[in-house]
C-alpha cells in the first residue's frame, strides 16, 4: 500500500519509535479486534508492547497513554471521513472519524479525549474480529 | 373510450392514500419493512467488526464501496427473538436520518423477503425507538422502520412511517 511507512507487531519485532511524524501520517493499531488510527502529530512515543504516550494536541504536551495489542502499520493518505451520528447514538466512546484501511474500518482516535478500550491498564476486551471470523489483520 | 371522471366505478372503494413501497426483510423471528426510498443496495452480509463497549443493537463497522459503515442489527433494533439460522443473511445499505442531511448505515438482517406496499393509513400503534408502528401485510404483522430514526434523527415531520430519505 503507498504511503506506509512500517508494520510491525507488539509480540514480535519492535516497532520504530516515532517522533512527531509528519501530519497527514496515521499509525494505526489493533486493540480489542478494532482497528483504530492515532495522528502521527500527536504522538510522542511509540514504544515497544504496544504503548503510544500522545499529545492532547498537535504540539502540546503528553496528555495520555494508550495501549494497543499491536502496531499495525504507519500509513499516510487516509481518507478520513467524519463520524456518523448513527454510530455515536449506539457507541459512547469518542471519535474523531473514521477511514478504511485495507478494506478494514479504522476509528480515528480523538487525542484530547481518548476512548476506553485504548486506556493504559485495561482489558485487552473482546478480541473479536470480523463477525466469528477472529483476526483477520495483516491480511 | 371513457375516462375515469365519465365513469366513476360504482362500487369503487373509498379514496385511500397509496401505499408506498417497503422492502420487507427477516430479522429473528420478526419481518420489518423500510422504506423502499431508504434503500440504496442490498448485498451479502458484510464482514462487520465489532467495537468494544458498544450497544448491542451495534453490530459493529464494515467496509463497503471503500467507506466505512456502521452497520445495526436489525433483530435487535426491533427487539425480535432470535430465529433460526439464516441461509442468506444480508446487509442492507440504507440511507439514515433526515432527508437533508442523510447518512449510509447498514442494517445486518436475515433475509431480503419482498416489496410491499404500505399506505401510512395502514399503520397501527405509535411505535418506538426506529419502530414506526406495525402493518399488516399478507396476513402477518410487520414492524415499520424508520429510517430517521436510525441516526437518532426523530421522525421526519408529516411522514410517521414511510421515511422521506429518498
Amino acid at each position: 500500500m503507498s504511503g506506509e511507512r512500517s508494520a510491525a507487531g507488539a509480540a514480535g519485532i519492535s516497532p520504530p519509535a516515532v517522533e512527531g511524524s509528519a501530519a497527514g501520517t496515521w499509525v494505526l493499531v489493533e486493540r480489542a479486534g478494532s482497528l483504530w488510527g492515532v495522528a502521527g502529530e500527536t504522538v510522542v512515543r511509540l514504544a515497544p508492547g504496544g504503548r503510544l504516550l500522545v499529545r492532547g494536541e498537535a504540539g502540546g504536551p503528553a496528555a495520555g497513554e494508550l495501549t494497543a495489542d499491536r502496531v499495525v502499520a504507519v500509513v499516510s493518505g487516509l481518507a478520513v471521513r467524519p463520524a456518523p451520528r448513527s454510530l455515536a447514538r449506539w457507541w459512547g466512546e469518542p471519535v474523531a472519524g473514521l477511514a478504511v484501511y485495507g478494506e478494514r474500518p479504522v476509528v480515528l482516535v480523538d487525542p484530547a479525549r481518548l476512548p476506553a478500550p485504548l486506556a493504559a491498564g485495561t482489558g485487552r476486551g473482546g478480541a473479536a474480529g470480523p463477525d466469528g471470523g477472529g483476526d483477520d489483520a495483516g491480511r | 373510450m371513457l375516462s375515469a371522471s365519465e365513469s366513476p366505478a360504482p362500487d369503487r372503494e373509498p379514496d385511500r392514500e397509496p401505499g408506498r413501497p417497503h422492502l420487507l426483510l427477516r430479522a429473528g423471528d420478526a419481518v420489518c419493512a423500510l422504506p423502499l426510498a431508504a434503500v440504496r443496495r442490498v448485498v451479502k452480509a458484510l464482514p462487520v467488526h465489532r467495537l468494544p463497549g458498544s450497544a448491542p443493537e451495534l453490530a459493529g463497522l464494515a467496509e463497503f464501496a471503500g467507506e466505512p459503515l456502521p452497520v445495526l442489527d436489525l433483530a435487535r433494533l426491533v427487539a425480535a427473538a432470535p430465529g433460526a439460522t439464516p441461509a442468506y443473511p444480508v446487509t442492507v445499505i440504507a440511507w439514515a436520518g433526515r432527508a437533508q442531511d442523510r447518512e449510509l448505515v447498514g442494517l445486518a438482517a436475515d433475509a431480503a423477503l419482498e416489496v410491499a406496499e404500505i399506505a401510512a393509513e395502514a399503520m397501527v400503534g405509535g411505535g418506538s425507538g426506529v419502530v414506526a408502528g406495525e402493518a399488516e401485510v399478507a396476513g402477518r404483522a410487520v414492524r415499520v422502520i424508520d429510517p430517521a430514526e436510525l441516526a437518532g434523527d426523530g421522525r421526519e415531520a408529516g411522514s410517521p412511517a414511510a421515511g422521506g430519505a429518498g
